[in-house]
C-alpha cells in the first residue's frame, strides 16, 4: 500500500482531537487535528479494493500510534464519495461532500482564498468563495476527461511513472494540441500524435494543456476565477498541470503542502464545528474498527421491474450498519 | 457605419453586397479557423449547437477589430436558431463589448421586415433610398444565385479532375469574381464566365458505371461551411463521388419567398410517405427537406446519401432517426451516412468513416452492375 | 371503427406530466379505457435506448421505452398527439412536432396511432378535442359535454397543485371520489426553500431524477416546483431581450417561473434540471444562470442522462444545500487564525481575475 504520512505537531495529553476521513474513488485520506488546528497526523493511501478495507487498513495503521489517545477524539467527520458508508462504519458524526470539506479547509489554511481548483481521481470541481463563504461551485458533468485516473491511465500507456509527469512536461519544447472532450477521444488523438512522431515530453505537456483547457472550458464555464487561487486534490501533485493552469490563467497558483489531505482536514473541521454548535458527544466507535469484521453482502430486490441490486454491510454481531443501491429509497439505511 | 456578419462558407459575397449596397462599410471576419473558434468555445454554453459557437467566434473577432455593428439572421423557431442573436448579444454584453446588434428576421421574407434592416443599415431616411434597397436586394439575389451555380458545378466536377486541386482553385477564383462584380451587367456576364472557367478544368470522363452519385444534404450552416464540415464535399469528390447538392443560400431564400417549387415537391414526397413515418410538417431546420431529398435521390437511383448536421441538432436528429430506420427496413435502397459536427469531431475518424462508406457504395454498385450482366 | 371500451394506450412520458389529467377525463367521458405504461424503470430505459439513436435526448429515449412497454399490454390504439403549440406565439421543440412521425417511422408493428394536432396558432384547443372526438366517432354533443368536464377537471387539478400538492398526489385526488379535498398546509421547520425547476417529465419522474424531491425533503428542504406557483404568472409571454420573445412552449413556463422567483426573491436557491442533449434548455440555462449570477441567487443546473451515476448528482445537491445553509446562517470558520499562513508554496502576485 502506497502511503504518505505527515506529522506537523506533537500530540499533547490534554488536547482535544478531531478525526477526518476522506474516502475517494482512488485514494483514502485520514487527518487528525487538534484544537489549534494543527495537523497532528495525516496520511494518504491509494485505495485497493473496497472502501471498507481501505478504511480498516488506515485504522490499523493509526491504532499503533493513537490507541492511547482514543478517548481524546471528540468528533469524527467523513467526506468523499463513500462518506455515508464510512460514517456508518466508524461511527462518524457528520458526512459532508468533498466540495464543502475542501472549501472549509482551504479558507482556513489559505487565508482570503477566492478560488479552489480541485481535481481528484474521478471528478474535478471548482469552488468560489467570498469572505470565507462559498458562493458558487461546479463539478465536471457527464465525462471524466481530465481527472486523475485519466492521467494515470495515460501515464501507464506512455510507460512513465505518474510522479515524473511534471518533469517530462517541463522539458517540452513545442506545444502539441491534443483534442477531445472525452477520455476516449483524447486517447485516440494522443495515439495519433504519437504515431506522427512527437516526443513523449511534448505529448505530456500537450496532455496537461488539454486537460486544463477542458477543465476551464467545461467546469469553470461562466465563472470568474479570482486570485488567490489554490489547487488541491491528487492531481495537484503534478507540476505540469499546475504550470498549465498558470499559463492559461495568467495567475500564480498556490499549492498548499497539504493539498492531498485537504478534504480530510476539512471533514475534521466540519465535525468539530458540528459537535461544538450542537453540543453533543461523538459516536466514534474507536480504533478497533480496524479489527472488526464487516461482510458486504448483496441481493436483488424483486419488488419492481427495476430489480435494483441492494448491497449491505453486516457487522460481526449480525447488525446491518449500511444498506444502499436502491432507486426508490426503501432499503437505504 | 462599420458592420460585420458571421461566415457561412462561400456565401459571404452575397451578404457583403447586402451591406455595401446600402452604403455600409463591411468588416469581413477571417474565414472560420481553429484559433478564432477558441474564443467562441470559451464563452458559449457547453451543450449548444455548433453554429452558435462558430458565429459567436466571428463576432468576437470582429469586435476585437473595433467593429460596433453586428448583423445576425434569425428565425421564429422552433429550433435554437431563433435564440442565437439574443443569447449572443447577452454573452457579448456581459463580456463588456459595446455594440449594436441588428437582426434579419427571415421567418417569412414576404413580410418584408428585411427592408427595415436595410433601412437601418443605410442610415438614409430619404424616399429615394428605397430604390437603393431594392437594387441591393436584387444584387444579393443574383450573387447568391451565382454562388449556387458555382457550388453545384464544383460538386459535380471534382471527381473527374485530372490535376488534383484544380476545382478548388476554380471555385475560389469564381467566388472572388462574384465578389468583384457589382453591377447587374457584370453579374450577367459572369454567368457565362463561370461556366467557361469550369470548362477549362482538365477532366477525365469516366464510365458512368464507375462514378458514384452521392446526394449531400443537411443543416444549412454546416452544409455550406467547409470549415465546419471539415470540407466533406471536397473529400467526397476526391474519393470519386459526384456530389449533388440542392441546398444553397439561394435555395433557402427562394423558399422563404414561397417560390421554391423544388422544395414543395420534396414536401409532397415526404407527406406521401405518411405510413412509414414521413414528416407531415416543417419541424425546423432542414429536416423536412432532407427527408424529401433522401426519397428523391432514392427514386432517381443515386448511390449514396450523406446527411450532415450540428451535433445534437434537434430537427436533424429527428430526421436521422427515421432515415436510419428506413434504410434498416429496406424501404429505400440507398444507404445514408450521418455526420454530426462539433468542435470535438476529429479529422481522422471522419476520413476513416468516409472511405469505408465509399468502398461500401462501390461494392454495392459493382454487385448491382454484375447482377444486371453489364460487366 | 372504434367500438366502446376500446383500450387506448398512453405513454407515461413527456407531456403526460402536463396534459394527462385533461385527456384522461375527456377520453373516459367518451367511454374509452385508458391503459398507461408502467412507471419509468430501468427496463424501460434499456429498451428505449436500444430503439432510439444514441444522439437523441433521454426524454425521447424514455418515450420509446414507454411506447414499447405499452405494446406488451394488448392495446388497440396508441395515443400520440402532435403538440405543435398550446399558446399563441409559442411552439414546442422540433422533436415534439415530429413525434408521431418519429414513432411511426422507427417502431415496427404498431397498433393504429391516434394522432391529432394541438395547434393553437391554427385552431383553439376545443377544436383539437373535437377532432379527437370525431376520430373516436362520437357525436358533437357527447364531445362538447366531455370537453367541458375535462376542462373543469383540469382546472381543479391545476388548482390542487398551486395549493402545494405534488403531481402524483394531485392525480390521486383527481382519481378519488372525494373532490372536497383541502390540502393541509404543512408547517415544518425547514433549513432552506429551494425551487426545482424543469420540464414536468424530468421533475415529476422520480426515476430519471433519482428521487431528487424526496432526497431534498429528507435534508429538510422546502421544495417548490413550478406548478406550485400562482397561475397568473404564466399568462404573459416571457421576454428574452427587447426584440425577442420566447417562442418555446415548454420553456415558457420555466422562464416565467424563474423570472417570478427572481422578482419576488422568495427563494433561497434554484435547481434547474435538464436532460443531456436538450436543445432549448442548453440556451435558456445560459440565460437563467446569467440572470441568477447578477441577482446573486444561488443557481445550479443539473444535467441528467441515463448513464449519470447517482453519486454525482447527490454530491452536487448536497453541496448546493450546504452552501445555501452556510451562506444563510453566515457560517464561517471562526477559529483563531494562524499568524502566518502555513505551508504555502508560492503566493499570488497579480490581482487581476480571469473570467471563464
Amino acid at each position: 500500500m502506497v502511503m504518505a504520512e505527515n506529522r506537523e505537531a506533537e500530540i499533547d495529553k490534554n488536547d482535544n482531537l478531531y478525526l477526518g476521513i476522506d474516502v475517494g474513488s482512488v485514494s483514502t485520506k485520514f487527518a487528525i487535528i487538534n484544537d489549534n488546528m494543527e495537523l497532528i497526523y495525516s496520511t494518504w493511501a491509494r485505495s485497493h479494493g473496497s472502501p471498507i478495507k481501505s478504511v480498516q487498513d488506515g485504522f490499523k495503521e493509526m491504532q499503533n500510534d493513537f490507541i492511547d489517545y482514543e478517548s481524546q477524539i471528540r468528533a469524527v467527520g467523513t467526506t468523499g464519495s463513500a462518506r455515508y458508508l464510512t460514517k456508518a462504519l466508524v461511527g462518524g458524526d457528520i458526512a459532508k461532500t468533498e466540495i464543502i470539506a475542501h472549501a472549509v479547509a482551504a479558507s482556513y489554511f489559505v487565508p482570503g482564498v477566492r478560488t479552489i481548483l480541485e481535481i481528484g481521481g474521478q471528478d474535478s470541481k471548482v469552488i468560489l468563495l467570498e469572505n470565507g463563504i462559498i458562493t458558487d461551485f461546479a463539478m465536471n458533468s457527464i465525462c471524466a476527461a481530465g481527472t486523475g485516473s485519466f492521467l494515470d491511465h495515460q501515464a501507464h500507456r506512455l510507460g512513465i511513472p505518474i510522479e515524473e509527469f511534471g518533469d517530462y512536461a517541463k522539458r517540452s519544447k513545442t506545444d502539441v494540441v491534443i483534442a477531445g472532450r472525452c477520455t476516449v477521444f483524447a486517447e485516440s488523438d494522443m495515439i495519433h500524435k504519437q504515431q506522427m512522431g512527437h516526443s513523449k515530453e511534448d505529448i505530456i505537456w500537450g496532455l496537461c494543456n488539454s486537460l486544463v483547457r477542458n477543465y476551464l472550458n467545461n467546469v469553470c464555464k461562466g465563472k470568474k476565477l479570482l486570485p488567490p487561487i489554490t489547487f488541491q486534490g491528487g492531481v495537484a501533485a503534478n507540476d505540469g498541470i499546475r504550470r498549465a493552469f498558470e499559463k492559461h490563467l495568467g495567475q500564480k497558483i498556490i499549492v498548499h503542502k497539504n493539498f492531498l489531505t485537504m478534504g480530510a482536514i476539512g471533514a475534521a473541521m466540519l465535525a468539530r464545528e458540528y459537535i461544538e454548535i450542537n453540543n453533543i458527544k461523538t459516536k466514534f466507535k474507536g480504533f478497533n474498527v480496524g479489527e472488526m469484521k464487516f461482510t458486504p453482502k448483496a441481493f436483488n430486490c424483486t419488488d419492481c421491474p427495476n430489480q435494483c441490486e441492494i448491497t449491505y454491510v453486516e457487522q460481526d454481531d449480525g447488525t446491518i450498519i449500511a444498506r444502499w443501491g436502491d432507486r426508490c429509497g426503501k432499503w437505504t439505511l | 457605419m462599420k458592420v460585420t456578419f458571421p461566415h457561412m462558407g462561400n456565401c459571404w459575397p452575397a451578404f457583403k453586397v447586402l451591406c455595401t449596397g446600402v452604403g455600409a462599410e463591411v468588416y469581413l471576419p477571417d474565414p472560420n479557423n481553429v484559433k478564432q473558434l477558441d474564443a467562441g468555445l470559451k464563452h458559449s454554453p457547453e451543450w449548444v449547437c455548433f453554429p452558435f459557437k462558430v458565429t459567436l467566434s466571428n463576432f468576437i473577432e470582429a469586435l476585437d477589430e473595433g467593429v460596433d455593428n453586428l448583423v445576425m439572421a434569425t428565425d421564429c423557431g422552433p429550433c435554437r436558431f431563433g435564440f442565437y442573436y439574443a443569447v449572443q448579444e447577452r454573452i457579448l454584453r456581459d463580456l463588456g463589448y459595446d455594440f449594436k446588434m441588428y437582426y434579419l428576421p427571415q421567418g417569412d421574407l414576404l413580410d418584408f421586415k428585411w427592408i427595415k434592416l436595410l433601412k437601418a443599415l443605410s442610415e438614409d431616411k430619404s424616399l429615394l433610398n428605397y430604390f437603393r434597397i431594392f437594387r441591393t436586394a436584387r444584387l444579393f439575389l443574383m450573387k447568391s444565385q451565382l454562388i449556387q451555380t458555382v457550388e453545384k458545378l464544383e460538386g459535380k466536377i471534382r471527381c473527374y479532375e485530372v490535376n488534383k486541386g484544380d476545382t478548388t482553385h476554380t471555385l475560389n477564383k469564381c467566388i472572388q469574381l462574384i465578389d468583384d462584380a457589382n453591377t447587374f451587367n457584370e453579374l450577367n456576364k459572369l454567368r457565362k464566365r463561370i461556366k467557361n472557367e469550369f470548362d477549362k478544368i482538365e477532366i477525365n470522363k469516366r464510365d458512368n458505371n464507375e462514378i458514384l452519385k452521392v446526394g449531400l444534404s443537411g443543416e444549412i450552416q454546416v452544409t455550406l461551411d467547409p470549415f465546419v464540415n471539415h470540407d466533406i464535399k471536397r473529400k467526397l469528390g476526391e474519393l470519386g463521388c459526384e456530389v449533388h447538392m440542392n441546398l444553397s443560400l439561394y435555395d433557402w431564400i427562394k423558399h422563404k419567398f414561397h417560390v421554391n417549387f423544388h422544395r414543395k415537391y420534396l414536401e409532397y414526397l415526404n407527406k406521401s410517405q405518411k405510413n412509414i413515418g414521413g414528416l407531415q410538417m416543417d419541424i425546423g431546420g432542414e429536416a423536412f427537406w432532407v427527408m424529401g431529398e433522401y426519397i428523391d435521390y432514392a427514386q432517381r437511383g443515386f448511390d449514396g446519401f450523406v446527411h450532415i448536421y450540428p451535433f445534437t441538432c434537434m430537427p436533424e436528429i429527428t430526421a436521422k432517426s427515421i432515415l436510419t430506420k428506413w434504410y434498416g427496413n429496406k424501404y429505400f435502397d440507398i444507404p445514408p451516412i450521418f455526420f454530426g459536427f462539433d468542435e470535438h469531431s476529429g479529422e481522422a475518424g471522419l476520413i476513416t468513416r468516409l472511405e469505408s462508406y465509399v468502398d461500401l457504395l462501390k461494392n454495392k454498385k459493382e454487385k448491382k452492375n454484375n447482377g444486371n450482366g453489364r460487366k | 371503427m372504434i367500438v366502446i371500451k376500446k383500450r387506448i394506450g398512453i405513454p407515461r412520458s413527456l407531456l403526460y406530466y402536463k396534459y394527462f389529467p385533461l385527456w384522461k377525463t375527456f377520453l373516459e367521458e367518451l367511454g374509452v379505457e385508458i391503459v398507461l405504461s408502467d412507471r419509468t424503470n430501468s427496463k424501460i430505459i434499456d429498451i428505449g435506448g436500444r430503439y432510439a439513436i444514441d444522439e437523441i435526448c433521454i426524454p425521447l429515449k424514455l418515450y420509446y421505452g414507454h411506447v414499447l412497454n405499452l405494446l406488451e399490454k394488448n392495446i388497440d390504439y396508441l395515443f400520440v398527439p402532435r403538440y405543435v403549440s398550446t399558446t399563441i406565439g409559442t411552439y414546442f421543440c422540433p422533436k415534439f412536432l415530429g413525434l408521431p412521425d418519429m414513432v411511426r417511422g422507427t417502431i415496427d408493428n404498431l397498433p393504429p396511432i391516434i394522432e391529432f394536432e394541438v395547434n393553437m396558432q391554427k385552431r383553439p384547443m376545443y377544436l383539437s378535442a373535437y377532432k379527437l372526438g370525431k376520430v373516436l366517432h362520437k357525436s358533437t354533443w357527447q364531445i362538447k359535454k366531455a370537453y367541458e368536464k375535462a376542462i373543469k377537471d383540469y382546472k381543479y387539478f391545476r388548482q390542487l397543485m398551486v395549493d402545494g400538492l405534488s403531481f402524483k398526489k394531485a392525480l390521486n385526488v383527481l382519481n378519488s371520489k372525494n373532490r372536497n379535498f383541502k390540502p393541509k398546509k404543512k408547517i415544518i421547520d425547514y433549513v432552506a426553500k429551494i425551487a426545482i425547476i424543469g420540464h414536468g417529465y424530468n421533475v415529476h419522474d422520480s426515476f430519471i431524477n433519482m428521487n431528487l424531491i424526496n432526497k431534498l425533503n429528507k435534508m429538510k428542504v422546502n421544495v417548490v416546483t413550478l406548478e406550485n406557483l400562482p397561475l397568473e404568472i404564466f399568462k404573459n409571454q416571457t421576454v428574452i431581450t427587447n426584440t425577442l420573445e420566447n417562442y418555446w412552449g415548454n420553456e415558457e413556463e420555466i422562464l416565467s417561473a424563474v423570472n417570478y422567483l427572481f422578482e419576488t426573491k422568495d427563494i433561497d436557491g434554484i435547481i434547474f434540471i435538464c436532460s443531456f442533449c436538450c436543445g432549448p434548455d442548453s440556451l435558456i440555462d445560459e440565460i437563467m444562470a446569467r440572470d441568477a449570477k447578477k441577482l446573486k441567487i444561488p443557481y445550479i443546473g443539473l444535467v441528467l442522462d441515463e448513464h449519470s451515476g447517482q453519486a454525482g448528482v447527490i454530491t452536487r445537491v448536497e453541496a448546493f444545500v450546504d452552501m445555501i445553509v452556510r451562506k444563510k446562517n453566515n457560517i464561517r470558520i471562526i477559529y483563531k487564525k494562524p499568524t502566518m499562513p502555513i505551508g504555502i508554496i508560492n503566493k499570488s502576485e497579480k490581482e487581476v481575475g480571469a473570467e471563464f
